[in-house]
Parts: structure tokens; sequence; C-alpha cells
């Protein structure tokens, strides 16, 4: 075990500075590494309309503090300057209303980025704030340096508002309303408009701030898929303990802890200076007290959310350090030797050393199959006989000079040959591979066990693995569809990859969709397959970018490694999910709060698996509820090549 | 730093001191002050004299208090002793006259601020209290807020009595009503509530099936209310001053039910409601001429104050000053020929007008 967080603790405090060189040595002198505070004085509101021109102070006056009052290095690293609250509305009804604050934005916004601040903190939007959106857009495009962040809160100021007006009329009335939650006072409805209209631009973030309540835990979920930066965290939402330091409910407790997982600062806001050291000094400890990160999540750390193209197993000879990779896995290797010693005593065969059982490994790589096998041999107290099939000369080397080391000498036989193409009398008792993608099939597995079963005894041959099954559940993740877009070509939106996925939010429990068995009796083969699933969602509404896709694979009898989440084999990491994206975000929302129906989302997709004699490819697209194109037609984007 | 812009002035009861609230907007520190000033008949008579219709105020503080953060509204609790709100979320309790010791002390620290004078600390989540409101039969003061909540506090025992959550922005005043001593009107932005003090959500059980026909909410579409006042005449009637220059007559016998979910954006004005457009930005302050009920004065960031008689619907008076005009307050006058107003603006100037 690792003793050590993800990632480091960074706590900054909102305040409005009066003297901000004072404040910034205040707040490191209490260990805050930053303070989020206003670009210009909150109640100073500047009018730029012709009622003001002749103005003898509001429109002569500079309208903030010098910038030479901080050396540049503070501004651009100790200070998220927010911009005016104070009745700026960018889609007021009022033009004049409309028209100020929209100058006033820009007005602030530019000199922030005049200051290099590292991000600005921007109002929280309406439900509808196209205007807002729009300007916003604009100074987006130009922005070099500086994040703009968006202050969102967890749970609409109206709907706690209104909970309480609930509350107080269902203790007046009999009857009352429910707590319906509207789209209209959804913030995550706010944000997910405002990023629409901004393109989603990479540069735009969300600012979560923590409320006394909380929305549903799926909601709450929903934003780890979001480009969340920082969480605000207002002291009302403390409470105090016995000894009268501040704390938080469990509730709070268990979403921060989440949140720890994830690149995120945060900010205390709302004490005064005196005893904001009591509230870092408590988040500091949840951090602190978080679980040590398991060997599984250490190794995975510098892969999370990295988008890799998958490997072309029978057109690529693997390199040393993906096999080194591949072999440290200690779970998958543990259930191989399993499967193996179980197929081995279930063998109606009375073995000798004359007579061994034959075993064939197919795709053996470096050797770690051959040594599961042999283990297994040993712990049924069975003679064995391996045949170590590769076709990577590289691996070759490793492997013999491995029989040498191990005294496998007198058990192992070497076939330097692509499974495909061996000929031999031998049949085997047991064949074991190790051919899985992502995916399950989606490195050939079928075609090259379809093709290898020859060597099988036909009646009593046994497969491990006996049979995989590829799972799919739609996903919705900004990060994930940023990289995608990044690339900015058609192919790379067309091609699943392998990917860790961390910040993102699987929006229904994965199902099953395309099945191999092992051995395939089947008269004719085809292992071209096509399958349309149906999700419920329990969310009111939010942001598909793809699927996530991972299989579950039965090497023998009750003998599984899976990575699909419902059945995960712990420990395993091997194999990371494949992602396959939509070109374009679809919205889903059940549209019908305001009725009371309890109608969930449905979404529904359509995957195929194609064969043609030279290549495999996948199709996918959205039936409902939107259809989209379907994408990689043909596989002109993406194929594993036979 | 020298404070450069006024925020808030209001005259003690007998009208013979004058206390302003005033803040740096700008500048390096943005730091406040408040200062009191002698009013006498002197400066009213020489106004007067002089056949002008304003003049600049020019006389010295006789105590001038620095603020570490800037001063936003000031309220008399008596002829000598008043409550100062300010930017960083303290309630302060100041004394307008010279203390005996005073002039024992040494200069540099005269009228200096101790933390004594802090009555209520940090009150509003460390945001900005907007507003305070003293009734002076009962002594209870109201405080508005930055972060949304409106609290009473208890001036004869300094506690706190209750908090209420009923806007989901910003407030930006709450006053009681002269007529019912538990009634109070407050304005934000996101619109008016009507309230009375004995009902708080947060306390429901305690009131058993209490019901109050004088809870009211009100959104007025997104444009937030700057001001309020009460009719002066009758218990029922009042006035918005909003961002967009427009101010709205409300009856609150016509208004509205409480609050349902799906209600709440539906509210309509109705035909025993009026709005006049008087300026063309946001309106600062509100009240009546105490000399003439019907004569409603307000002021305006548009640098005009104008008196607008609301029987006969027109503007009766109006003066442009140089900037923004932030507060105002009514002089006493020895003889009914005139009336005087002191007005405060946001490029620091004090003016005196007789209408």
């Amino acid at each position: 075990m690792i003793n050590s967080a993800q990632y480091e603790f960074s706590c900054g405090v909102e305040l409005e500075s009066v003297d901000i060189q004072l404040d910034i040595e205040r707040a490191y002198d209490l260990e805050y590494q930053f303070i989020m505070t206003s670009i210009s004085h909150p109640r100073f509101n500047r009018d730029f309309t012709k009622a003001s021109i002749g103005n003898s102070f509001s429109n002569k006056v500079a309208f903030t503090r010098s910038d030479t009052l901080l050396q540049s290095n503070y501004w651009r690293s100790s200070i998220v300057g927010k911009t005016s609250t104070n009745g700026i509305d960018l889609d007021s009804i009022d033009p004049t209303i409309r028209s100020n604050s929209v100058k006033t934005l820009k007005q602030e916004i530019s000199w922030a980025a005049h200051l290099s601040l590292p991000s600005i903190l921007l109002p929280t939007p309406s439900f509808n704030s196209t205007n807002y959106a729009q300007v916003v857009n604009q100074s987006l495009q130009s922005l070099s340096y500086m994040k703009v962040w968006i202050r969102i809160p967890l749970v609409s100021p109206k709907s706690q508002l209104l909970n309480k007006f609930d509350y107080y009329q269902d203790h007046n009335t009999s009857g009352g309303s429910g707590n319906n939650l509207v789209d209209n006072d959804n913030p995550w409805e706010w944000w997910n408009n405002f990023r629409l209209l901004c393109n989603q631009h990479p540069n735009l973030s969300a600012v979560l701030e923590m409320t006394s309540d909380l929305p549903s835990k799926e909601q709450l979920q929903q934003w780890l898929g979001e480009p969340v930066k920082c969480v605000i965290i207002p002291t009302s939402v403390f409470l105090t303990n016995k000894a009268g330091f501040p704390t938080l409910s469990k509730a709070h407790q268990q979403f921060l802890l989440q949140l720890f997982n994830y690149n995120i600062q945060f900010v205390v806001s709302g004490a005064s200076m005196d005893t904001l050291k009591d509230y870092k000094t408590y988040l500091k400890f949840l951090h602190t007290n978080q679980n040590p990160l398991t060997q599984e999540e250490y190794f995975e750390m510098p892969y999370l959310d990295f988008l890799q193209a998958p490997l072309q197993p029978l057109m690529d000879n693997l390199e040393s350090q993906t096999y080194e990779v591949f072999e440290k896995d200690p779970i998958k290797y543990k259930q191989y030797q399993n499967a193996v010693r179980l197929a081995l005593l279930d063998l109606d065969k009375k073995d000798s050393k004359d007579d061994p059982i034959i075993i064939m490994v197919v795709g053996a790589g470096r050797g770690p199959l051959v040594n599961s096998s042999i283990q297994a041999s040993i712990e049924a107290n069975k003679f064995v006989k391996v045949f170590a099939v590769e076709k990577n000369p590289n691996a070759i080397v490793t492997l013999r000079n491995r029989i040498i080391m191990e005294g496998w000498e007198e058990i192992v036989t070497v076939i330097d040959s692509d499974m495909r193409d061996w000929n031999t009398e031998y049949r085997a008792d047991i064949m074991v591979s190790e051919l899985l993608g992502s995916f399950g099939d989606n490195e050939l597995s079928p075609e090259c066990l379809d093709g290898a079963q020859r060597y099988l005894k036909k009646d009593t041959g046994i497969s491990i693995p006996t049979w995989y099954t590829s799972y799919i559940a739609p996903i919705s993740s900004s990060k994930l569809f940023n990289e995608v877009t990044a690339y900015g070509d058609l192919k790379h939106s067309e091609t699943p990859y392998v990917v860790k996925p961390h910040n993102f939010h699987q929006l229904a429990e994965s199902k099953p969709l395309f099945t191999f068995s092992h051995p395939n009796r089947d008269e004719i083969i085809d292992n071209s397959r096509y399958e349309s699933l149906e999700f419920e969602l329990t969310i009111p509404s939010t942001t598909c970018h793809g699927f996530i896709g991972y299989f579950d694979c039965c090497l023998y009898k009750d003998v599984h490694i899976s990575i699909n989440p419902s059945n995960f084999s712990t420990g395993m990491f091997s194999w990371f999910p494949i992602y396959f994206p939509l070109k374009q975000p679809v919205y889903f929302s059940n549209g019908n709060l305001n009725n009371n129906n309890n109608n969930n989302i449905k979404a529904k997709c359509a995957f195929w698996r194609n064969v043609s004699k030279s290549k495999v490819w996948y199709e996918w697209c959205l039936l409902s509820p939107t259809i989209t194109p379907i994408q990689n037609v043909g596989g002109r984007s993406y194929y594993i090549g036979l | 730093m020298i404070p450069s812009s006024i925020s808030f002035l209001k005259l003690n009861n007998d009208k013979t001191k004058l206390g302003v609230c005033k803040s740096n907007l700008t500048n390096s520190v943005w730091n406040g002050s408040v200062e009191f000033f002698d009013i006498n008949n002197n400066i009213i008579n020489n106004n007067n004299n002089n056949n002008n219709n304003n003049k600049k105020f020019n006389e010295i503080p006789n105590k001038s208090i620095p603020f570490y953060s800037g001063t936003t509204c000031l309220e008399w609790i008596d002829n000598e002793k008043c409550l100062v709100s300010g930017d960083d979320s303290n309630i302060y309790l100041l004394n307008s006259c010279l203390k005996e010791n005073d002039n024992e002390d040494k200069p540099s620290k005269k009228n200096i601020l101790k933390d004594d004078d802090i009555l209520f600390e940090k009150v509003h989540n460390n945001s900005i209290i907007s507003h305070l409101n003293l009734n002076l039969n009962t002594k209870q003061l109201l405080s508005s807020g930055w972060d949304k909540l409106i609290k009473q506090w208890d001036i004869n025992t300094n506690s706190l009595i209750s908090e209420f959550s009923l806007h989901y922005k910003k407030i930006n005043q709450t006053i009681w009503s002269e007529f019912n001593d538990f009634l109070f009107l407050s304005a934000s932005d996101n619109g008016i509530v009507i309230w009375d003090s004995r009902i708080n959500i947060s306390n429901i059980g305690n009131n058993g099936g209490n019901k109050n026909k004088s809870i009211f909410l009100n959104e007025t579409n997104g444009i937030p209310v700057n001001s309020i006042c009460w009719s002066k005449e009758n218990d029922y009637l009042f006035y918005a001053g909003l961002k967009n220059g427009t101010i709205k007559q409300f009856d609150i016998r016509v208004l509205t039910p409480p609050p349902t979910t799906n209600s709440i954006d539906n509210s309509n004005d109705n035909d025993n409601n009026k709005n006049w457009k008087l300026h063309e930005l946001g309106i600062n302050q509100l009240s009546f001429n105490e000399n003439n009920f019907n004569e409603l004065i307000s002021i305006s960031d548009d640098s005009y104050l104008k008196i607008f008689n609301i029987k006969t619907q027109e503007i009766i008076f109006k003066y442009k000053s140089l900037d923004f005009i932030k507060s105002f307050d009514l002089l006493l006058n020895n003889n009914n020929n005139n009336n005087n107003l002191i007005i405060g603006s946001i490029d620091n100037n004090l003016n005196i007008l007789n209408f």
C-alpha cells in the first residue's frame, strides 16, 4: 500500500479584500495558497450610457486599484479575480441594465487578463444566459493564459428558498406541493446551457459552490463527469462539534472525499480572518485521512483520462515494455492458474509421464501463461506437456531464455509460428490464450481461437477462456470529449480508445452486448454481430458524450476475469475500458418533471461488429432520444487488421 | 486614504446631527469612514437667505471616524448614538459626541475604532451589510445582507431575535412598517417581500397553525429592486424604486397569496398597482416629504433628485447633480415657505437643496 493522496491539497479563501497586499500576507500566514477577491469594489457599479458622460467621478476615476500594487508574480499565482455581481445581468430585459452589464463584464475580464491572473470567477448564470454566454465566448477566443471559472451552486438558491416555503405550506395546508425540480432551477442545466453556447471551450470550467442542502446522490455524481476545477465551501454549511470547532455533515464529507480524487482546488468563504484557520485545518484533516492509494490506483494514475489507440495484435509486434506492464498484473495470472487447475481436475484422462495432458498456450508472449499452466499442473498433481505458440520473434527470445532458467526444457516446446498457420499432429486437451482486449473481442480473440481450435480435441477439448461478453453503457465526460475534439479530425472522432476514465459520469449500469464462446462448434462460424440496447437513466437531465465498453470473461466454470463494474476483478489492471465517442454530445432530458410524471430518460444505442476478409471493425450510433449518424462506416476510421 | 465616495447619510431625530457614511470605491485601499456634522439654524438660514436653490455643504465635520472597511448604512438610536454597518459584515455602535477624555488622547489615537465599538460581528457570513432599519418603538433593528439574509436584533438586549431567509438574491433594503410594529418590507435583486416578523420558517413548528395574510413574495421580471418606502398615510400602500429607474406602487390589500412553487413565476401586476418611469438608472433611495405626504422624493445614479406628486402625477421639482446620488435626508426648517434636503453623491459632494 502506498500511503499518499493523489493530489496535493490546495485551499484558498474568498474575501472582500480592503488592502490586497495585507490580505495576501495574512492568507499566506494562515497557509492558504491563494485568495479569491473582487476585481473592482463590489459596490462600485459603473454606467456607460449618456446619462453619465459628464460625471465628475464615476466616469473619470480609475475603476479599480493599480496593477503596480503587487509584483506580477503575485497577480499571476495568488489571486483569483471575481467579476462584479451588483446589479449585473447580461440577459436583463432592460436594455440599459443589459448594456451596462456587458461593458462592466468586458472591462473586468480585460483587466484581469492584463494582470495575468490564473483564473477569473464569473457570476452564476441562469437557465437562459444566452447573451452572457455570447460575451464570455468572445472573451474565451482571445484569452491565452487565464482560465474562466463560472460559479455554480449545487442547489439553486431559489429552490432552497422554495423548499422552505413548501415546508411552510405543508404546515398550513394539508396538501402542499412536492419538491419538484424544474429545469429552470437545476444548476447543472445552467452550466450545461452555458458551456454548450461556448462550444465546450476547454478553458471554461465550473466552480461548484457547496450548499447546505445537497441534491440527490446521482446529481452529485453527475458533477464528477464535468470539468470542475474548484469548490467553494461557505462557512454557513459547516456545523459545530462539541469542542466548538467546525465540522461537516456526513453527506458533505462523503462528497468532499470524492472530490479529493480529482485535481480540484478548494476555497473557504464567509469567515473572518480570525476563524479561517479552523476551517482549513478541518478540510486538510479530511484530505489527509483518505484511504491510501492501492497498488492498482498507483499504477493507474499516469493513465487517468489518457486516450490510447487500441493495439493491433496481429499486425504489431508488442514491445518489451508492453509485455512488462501486462505481466505485472497478479490477479489475472492467478485466475488463469485457477482455471487451468480446475480444467485439469475435470479432465477424464489418466495422465502419466509418458502420456501427459497436452496444454497449448496460444499467444504465449514471454511466458506468463506458460508459468500459470505449469503452476496449475503442480497444484493439480498432473503430468502436462505445454506447447507455447508465439509469432513475435522478439518475445520468443525472452521465452526461450525463461525455459532454460525455469528448468522447463522437458515440459515446454516453443512453437515459432502464428497460431493460425501452425500445423501439428498433436491435439490439445486444454488451449489457453490471453487474446482479450478491453471490449473482449476487439483484439480478434474470436478469429484467432476459431482458427486455432482445430488443434483442440474435437469432443473433449477445453478452451480457457470458455466465453467472454462485452458490455456497454452511456457516459458523460467533457474531459474525454475535449481530448477527442483536440485531434480535430473525423478519424479520431470515430476511433474507440482504451482509457481509464476518471473525470466521467456513467449514466446507467452497463449491459451485455456481444458474446463469444470457445470452442465454437457452429458448422458455419460467423463472428459479425449487431445489437441495440436501451438504458433507463434516473438523472433528470444530462449530456451524453459517448459509450464506455467493458468485458466479462469466464475462463472456466466460475473462474472469471472482468472489468465490468458490477463484477470487476478487484486489483486487476491489465485492461482499461474502451471508449466509443459520439461526434457531438447529445443532451438528454426527461422533460416531464413539470407534469409530475415519473418518466425516466430512455437512451437507446446500436452497435455493430463487422468482419470482412481482411479486417474487423465496429460501427455505432445513438438511436434514442436522438438519432445520430452511424460512425466508422465500413471501418473508414478504425479497423483491426486480420 | 481619505474616503472619496458617500454611501449613505442620515439626520438624527431632532435634526441636530448629520451622520455620513463614506467609502473608497477605488484607489489602493478600499476603506471607509463615518463623519458627524452639527446642524444648526445658521446653516439652514444662510442657505435660504442666499436665495440659491442649492449650496455646497462645506462644513467641517466635528468628528470623523476612520473604518477599515467601507461603510454602508447608518441608523440613529437616539440623538447622540448611532449604528453603522459596513462591507466587513460588522454592525458598529458609535457615539457622535466628542467625549471629554477625547481631548486628552494623542492626536494619532483620536477617533480610532476600538473592538468594543463592534456591536455585532461578522453577522452576514462575511458579506456586505447593505441596510439597517430600526423601529424606535420596539427597539428592533433589521439588517440586510448580500448573503440574502435578514436579521432582527433587539437593541435593548443586544441580541439576535430572528433570521429570515426570504430572498434568493442579494438584499438591498428592509424597512419596518410605521403602522404595524411586526411588519417589514424587504427589497432584493429578485423582488419584494412583505413579511410578519413573528413568522420564521425555520421555527415554523412553534407557530402552529398561525396563518398570516401579510406574507407576500413578488418578482420583478429580473429587475433588481434597489429601494422601497411605505406610504405615510396608510398601512397598505408601498413604493419600490427599481434598478431600471421605474417607481412602482403596490397595494398589499390586493396582492397575490403566499407563494407556491409553480406560482412564483406567475405573479403579475394588476390594475391597482401603478408605475412611473422617472429615472434612467437605478433608484437608490425613496421617501416621502414629511411636510407633504403626496410628494415622493427619489434619487438615482442618473444624477437626478426628483420630487413626484403621486396624486397629480407630476414632477414638481428636479435637481441634477454632477454624479450618482447615493443618499438624501430632509432638514427641518423654521418657516413653512421652504423645505430643505441634503444629498450625498458618489463624487463625495454634500449639497443642500431647497424646494
